[in-house]
């Protein structure tokens, strides 16, 4: 579990539009990273590239290495199918299965790889949502439709699916936007749970978020619009937000743009 | 959570590392997968060949009359010895034989034509009658068809007194009936499909009056085409006092439309988010406008697929036409009285003709002029639907 | 800019930030790109009725769709009403059990008639029709949606539609003239290896005329429908779904089986019932193609031929004279009727037990 992945000279073309330049970078493993930046500049995209989600997208490609412990991603042999049971992701707005139940949800993935027995599957379910902070809400309703959770509730759900497969990455795109400040407190803490198991990657748009939760930051912006988006920073939280190096990532912390 | 209870010995973790390095998924998710894509492309190849089958033999065998028609034999006297027209006045007298293997006809636009054999209704001849005003010739159909010559006649004439083996005559009262029939019928049947699909889905989901109008419209789904013939003749025509007519006939196809429609719109509907509902609601719009600016033009795509299933379903139906409106051969203009032509009952008439005879190419150049309308009706459709979608790039 | 930013407007589109957020493979169909749906897609009856009824255009509107669904009731209540109008005094006078037997005379003084034949051959045609249409339309809907280009995907449901367009009479006379004998050997094949099979027994000396070619040709008219509402249904998928399953490291069949099929459900089956309605209803083609049974007792086998009750009552339509014999012709009506809702309340509750509850 929780590997390192490896950035090297990423460039993301959709179609013939560039759309980020020269990402390199390293994420270690069993920490967790935050992607921030303004609006568009590319957070979203290069997350996506890193399970190789953006393939969904018609046109999208890239160029360039993604390493997790040193396997190329985007080796010709390597199956994206392979890469996304690798590399989980939870996405912005909840998006449990709605014609299946909170028990269905969990275990999807784990139906997926072909694992049958009820008591394995059994297990799995309750440990993801222990560890993802839904246990004891749902503990009496596990055959309720997912769909009925309150928003933070469904998120988490997302979460301990994701978790359920015991991914080595954990990929998140702004988790947290669509939910209240309570719901986002409690998953707060819970990346900071599962920061022991997994290599978390977590792109937010709240710089505050960024602070509390994550060892490394790193600062995504465009050169000018219409150009391509780029890293501009990457280091740790701390020093990034307190003393970073270059001009713009100081704007934008301090808030004179973005 | 340490990392020590998350490694209980799962045999399949290095599997999994060895998977990502080979790139292929466990062979049985594979294997599904790839047979899930076999079967899926025979399906399409498997509902495509018959039904390409069918549009082609309808296109091979009714297009050319649609374009084209054997010559005008009726009015032909021919002067076979010079080989020039003759005009009507002057027939008579046609000293000698003709050319053996040969008839000369007038073409329109005045160009002759040497055609196979000579075919008289009459009976065969080898000689050229005498003493009458008119020489029945025609282009017989060898086993090459019909020798065309290019017309609009199929859509400019009525099939007027043209008997079966007359290539005389063309399709426009049947084009006419069937178009404006279904026109009517369309106009009655859409608005109030959609406007009870609006019901069922924007203001009584769930209810029960919902569930008890749905239900209806179930029944109304197996209703056979004889059986909706039958009732309107009844209610309308022998209750009411109406006459067998054009819009009597459009009623009773629109109670065979609505359904499809109905129930296409209904699930479109459906499927409209609500959030899309509460931002026009938040924006101060009225229920009445949301429905009409956001959740219809929403669903438009699927509305106008059931609008246009329904008409291609409507269009081919040939018992009610049978029931309540006739058949005729000239053309006729009141939709409230009377008979009038159609496709499907002209199909009808002429479906025991024997394939040397023009009666049978009218029968598939009658359904070829069916499959032609409902296709230029759909793409119409969906350029309007097109042409009025912002483009997004 | 950058804080949490969660009012109603930005929550309710994608991720803003992504500057290339274009459709998804899914499909064309999907005119709402750049709006997905809310967490909770089971009505919430607050939602809608929380618009309120304003007065004039609100209500007016409200009063027409109500009207427009009142008369669909009324013309469905009256149709049963003409029917059993028509069909009751038949009824009383029949000698012959109506359910179960096959007789059929129609002379007025001892007027008999049983429907057991025609029930047997609508029931046999339309299931034949449906299991052949059905998973084929979806595998077509699928393919169309899921698996090719827009543009393919377009010029094969356009192919598709055009079928829908083809007028039943030609059905008929394409299924009767160049389809059967083209079916002959495979019915021969059934008949010969199947055939201890009571279902598959050969019947008819020359199978054109049989349930079976009927059957067939049935399915190739209501594909169509099946197809066009399935593959609109499909199309529509919310994108988040689809991501939500790939996410998890599905592949494209598991991305299908989780997302877009269950999301379709509903339009599926209401497109195969109105498939369904159209086999049981349609009268020339199979008028057309079946050949008229003996009579007496009833052969089970598809191969054989028989009237539905549809193209029993248009065959005979020209005999309308005696408001008996009419009647006795209506009265197969009725039972069409019967059988139409039967199934289709059969299907809603299958539909309704599929979702799990909330």
């Amino acid at each position: 579990m929780a590997k390192r992945i490896e950035v090297t000279d990423l460039n993301i073309y959709y179609g013939n539009f560039h759309a980020v330049q020269d990402v390199s970078m390293t994420v270690q493993p069993r920490s967790v990273t935050a992607f921030i930046g303004p609006s568009g500049c590319g957070k979203s995209t290069v997350l996506r590239t890193l399970n190789r989600m953006h393939e969904v997208i018609p046109g999208a490609r890239v160029e360039g290495k993604v390493q997790l412990d040193g396997i190329d991603l985007y080796a010709r042999t390597v199956d994206p199918v392979s890469v996304r049971r690798m590399v989980g992701m939870v996405f912005q707005r909840p998006n449990p299965f709605p014609s299946m139940s909170i028990y269905d949800n969990v275990v999807a993935g784990l139906k997926l790889n072909g694992i049958r027995k009820k008591s394995t599957l059994d297990d799995a379910c309750e440990k993801a949502l222990k560890g993802a902070n839904l246990w004891k809400e749902v503990k009496d309703r596990l055959d309720r439709a997912g769909t009925g959770l309150s928003g933070g509730q469904q998120q988490r759900l997302c979460i301990a699916r994701a978790i359920a497969v015991e991914p080595q990455v954990l990929l998140m795109d702004e988790p947290c936007s669509a939910l209240d400040p309570i719901s986002t407190l409690a998953i707060e803490d819970l990346i900071h749970q599962l920061k022991d198991d997994y290599t978390v990657v977590i792109v937010t748009h709240n710089m505050q978020q960024a602070a509390r939760v994550s060892d490394r930051t790193a600062f995504f912006n465009l050169a000018a619009t219409g150009k391509p988006g780029a890293l501009v920073e990457i280091g740790d939280t701390e020093t990034i937000f307190s003393n970073p190096t270059e001009k713009a990532t100081e704007d934008y912390i301090t808030g004179r743009f973005g | 959570m340490s990392a020590a209870t998350t490694t209980k010995a799962k045999p399949r973790r290095s599997e999994l590392a060895d998977e990502l390095l080979l790139g292929r998924p466990t062979g049985r998710r594979a294997a599904v997968d790839t047979l899930m894509r076999i079967l899926v492309w025979l399906a399409a190849g498997l509902a495509l060949a018959p039904l390409l089958w069918i549009l082609v033999t309808v296109a091979v065998k009714g297009a050319p009359l649609t374009v084209a028609s054997p010559p005008d034999w009726t009015q032909i006297c021919v002067d076979t010895t010079s080989q020039t027209r003759a005009t009507t006045s002057a027939c008579g007298d046609f000293g000698g034989e003709p050319p053996q293997g040969y008839q000369w006809y007038w073409t329109p636009g005045g160009r002759y034509a040497a055609v196979g054999t000579e075919f008289n209704p009459y009976g065969s001849r080898t000689t050229m009658p005498t003493g009458d005003d008119i020489v029945i010739m025609a282009a017989e159909k060898d086993s090459g068809g019909w020798i065309l010559l290019p017309s609009l006649q199929w859509w400019t004439e009525p099939l007027g007194s043209s008997v079966d083996f007359s290539p005389r005559g063309g399709a426009l009262q049947a084009i006419y009936g069937s178009v404006v029939i279904t026109l009517m019928c369309t106009v009655i049947a859409v608005p109030l499909a959609m406007l009870a699909a609006v019901f069922l889905v924007e203001y009584a989901r769930g209810s029960r009056i919902g569930r008890a109008v749905s239900f209806c419209v179930d029944i109304l789904t197996g209703i056979p085409s004889i059986v909706a013939a039958l009732f309107i003749y009844a209610l309308f025509v022998t209750i009411l006092g109406g006459q067998r007519s054009a819009f009597a006939t459009a009623l009773a196809l629109a109670m065979l439309m609505l359904p499809t429609v109905l129930r296409s719109t209904e699930e479109m509907l459906k499927l409209v988010p609500d959030s899309l509902r509460e931002a026009s609601y938040a924006l101060g719009v009225p229920r009445w406008k949301t429905i009409l600016s956001v959740v219809l033009p929403t669903a438009r795509t699927g509305i106008i697929t059931g609008i246009i299933l329904g008409i291609a379903r409507v269009m081919g139906e040939t018992a009610p036409l049978l029931i309540l409106v006739g058949y005729a051969t000239n053309l006729y203009f009141d939709p409230l009285n009377g008979s009038m032509g159609s496709l499907p009952t002209m199909i009808n008439a002429h479906r025991t003709t024997a394939p040397q005879f023009a009666g049978y190419d009218r029968v598939w150049g009658a359904a070829f002029t069916l499959i032609l309308i409902v296709m230029l009706l759909n793409l119409l459709a969906r350029g309007i639907a097109r042409v009025s979608t912002l483009k997004e790039k | 800019m950058s804080d949490t930013d969660t009012s109603p407007s930005s929550r309710g589109t994608t991720v803003t930030e992504d500057p290339t957020s274009t459709p998804t493979e899914a499909g064309e169909g999907n005119d709402r790109v750049g709006l997905v749906r809310t967490t909770d897609p089971t009505p919430r009856p607050s939602v809608l009725a929380g618009a309120g009824l304003g007065r004039g255009p609100d209500l007016g509107f409200l009063a027409s769709s109500v009207a427009s669904s009142a008369l669909i009731v009324l013309v469905v209540v009256f149709v049963g009403v003409f029917l059993l109008w028509l069909a009751v005094p038949a009824l009383a006078a029949n000698h012959a059990n109506f359910l179960l037997s096959n007789d059929w005379n129609m002379d007025p003084a001892q007027l008999s008639f049983g429907i057991l034949g025609l029930l047997w051959t609508t029931v046999i045609t339309s299931v034949i029709a449906m299991v052949i249409a059905v998973p084929i339309a979806i595998g077509i809907a699928l393919l169309i949606s899921q698996y090719v280009r827009p543009r393919v995907g377009r010029a094969i449901g356009f192919v598709v539609d055009l079928l829908a367009a083809v007028p039943s009479v030609i059905f008929g006379l394409w299924g009767i003239t160049t389809f059967a004998p083209a079916l002959r050997p495979v019915s021969a094949f059934l008949s010969t290896y199947l055939g201890w099979i009571p279902l598959f027994s050969p019947a008819l000396p020359v199978p054109d005329g049989s349930a079976f070619t009927a059957g067939i040709v049935l399915a190739m008219m209501i594909l169509p429908i099946v197809t066009a509402i399935s593959r609109d249904v499909f199309a529509q998928t919310p994108r988040e779904e689809v991501e939500a399953a790939l996410a998890l490291g599905a592949t494209k069949w598991e991305t299908i089986r989780l997302a877009v099929l269950p999301y379709g459900r509903s339009g599926v089956i209401a497109a195969a019932m109105l498939g369904l309605g159209r086999a049981l209803g349609e009268t020339i083609a199979v008028m057309i193609i079946l050949s008229k049974p003996a009579g007496g007792p009833i052969d089970v086998s598809v191969f054989a031929g028989g009237e539905t009750f549809a193209s029993t009552i248009a065959a005979n339509s020209g005999e309308f004279d005696h408001p008996l014999k009419t009647g006795a012709f209506i009265a197969a009506g009725l039972v069409l009727f019967i059988v139409t809702f039967v199934v289709n309340a059969a299907a809603r509750v299958i539909a309704e037990r599929g979702k799990a509850k909330a």
